[in-house]
């Protein structure tokens, strides 16, 4: 991935970095002509992705995030990396309702939300070097639905 | 603005203009003492100003949802736009909190008990 156009940005993992995150995708991806309901639809995965990296990535330690996103065509890619302790059981992590964390306001829908609002979704993790999550977003594909 | 506001046996919380994690945790921390009272039984989220929401929202009603339903109590949600009720729709969100119409706050949730 070596697109001229690619954005590169690193940030420690403080939950208010989550607005300033989506605001700089729904900013990259104003060039492919997308409609509100898909800005909305990114801001809402990316916003997913970095809450899992703070929340359960990194939990109660420190680290750095790294958002990586390019566009090509009017496709938008996104990925979120992060080197916390990664996922133990992908499958299980992207069940609708399952969190590991029950004492906080967690759903469990941040996997299941990414896969609805994107056109592709694929997860590496492991307990040696973390997560990386890549999205893409395909523009002017999906039809309004409201 | 208030974050909240109590009538009788009803809160009214009022969601910010973004709600995710951070936000929601915000929003939890400073209703916490509210939610509480024992005789705090029913909550109604007003989304009137929300224009950002990701699952962070959908948490925060159920954590609710669970703490209020041990009382005998409700939750539903209120001015909620096209956009964050495609999202509560697929959360499955209304399958625990009623969607009301604008002038059922002042009602409070009383009649919906049931579901």
């Amino acid at each position: 991935m070596m697109e001229k156009n690619r954005l590169i940005m690193e940030f420690g993992c403080d939950a208010r970095n989550e607005a300033v995150a989506r605001v700089v995708v729904a900013a990259m991806m104003t060039r492919t002509n997308p409609t509100l309901s898909e800005v909305e639809d990114v801001k809402t995965a990316v916003s997913e992705a970095v809450t899992n990296s703070i929340i359960h990535g990194y939990g109660l330690t420190e680290g750095n995030i790294l958002l990586e996103t390019y566009i090509e065509g009017r496709t938008v890619y996104i990925t979120v990396t992060d080197h916390g302790c990664g996922i133990e059981n992908i499958e299980k992590a992207m069940e609708p309702m399952y969190t590991t964390v029950t004492d906080g306001s967690r759903s469990g829908m941040g996997f299941s939300f990414m896969e609805a609002f994107m056109d592709g979704l694929e997860v590496i993790s492991d307990r040696e070097n973390g997560t990386v999550v890549k999205m893409k977003k395909i523009i002017g594909k999906s039809q309004e639905i409201y | 603005m208030n974050i909240y506001e109590k009538m009788g046996d009803t809160i009214i919380v009022y969601m910010p203009r973004e709600v995710d994690d951070y936000a929601a945790g915000k929003m939890v921390e400073g209703t916490e003492q509210a939610f509480a009272e024992e005789m705090v039984r029913h909550a109604i989220f007003d989304f009137s100003r929300t224009t950002f929401m990701d699952s962070s929202g959908i948490g925060l009603i159920t954590r609710r949802f669970r703490q209020l339903r041990d009382r005998g109590g409700s939750v539903g949600v209120i001015n909620v736009n096209k956009r964050l009720d495609r999202i509560l729709l697929m959360s499955g969100i209304y399958r625990i909190a009623a969607r009301l119409d604008s002038g059922q706050a002042n009602e409070g949730l009383n009649d919906v008990d049931e579901i």
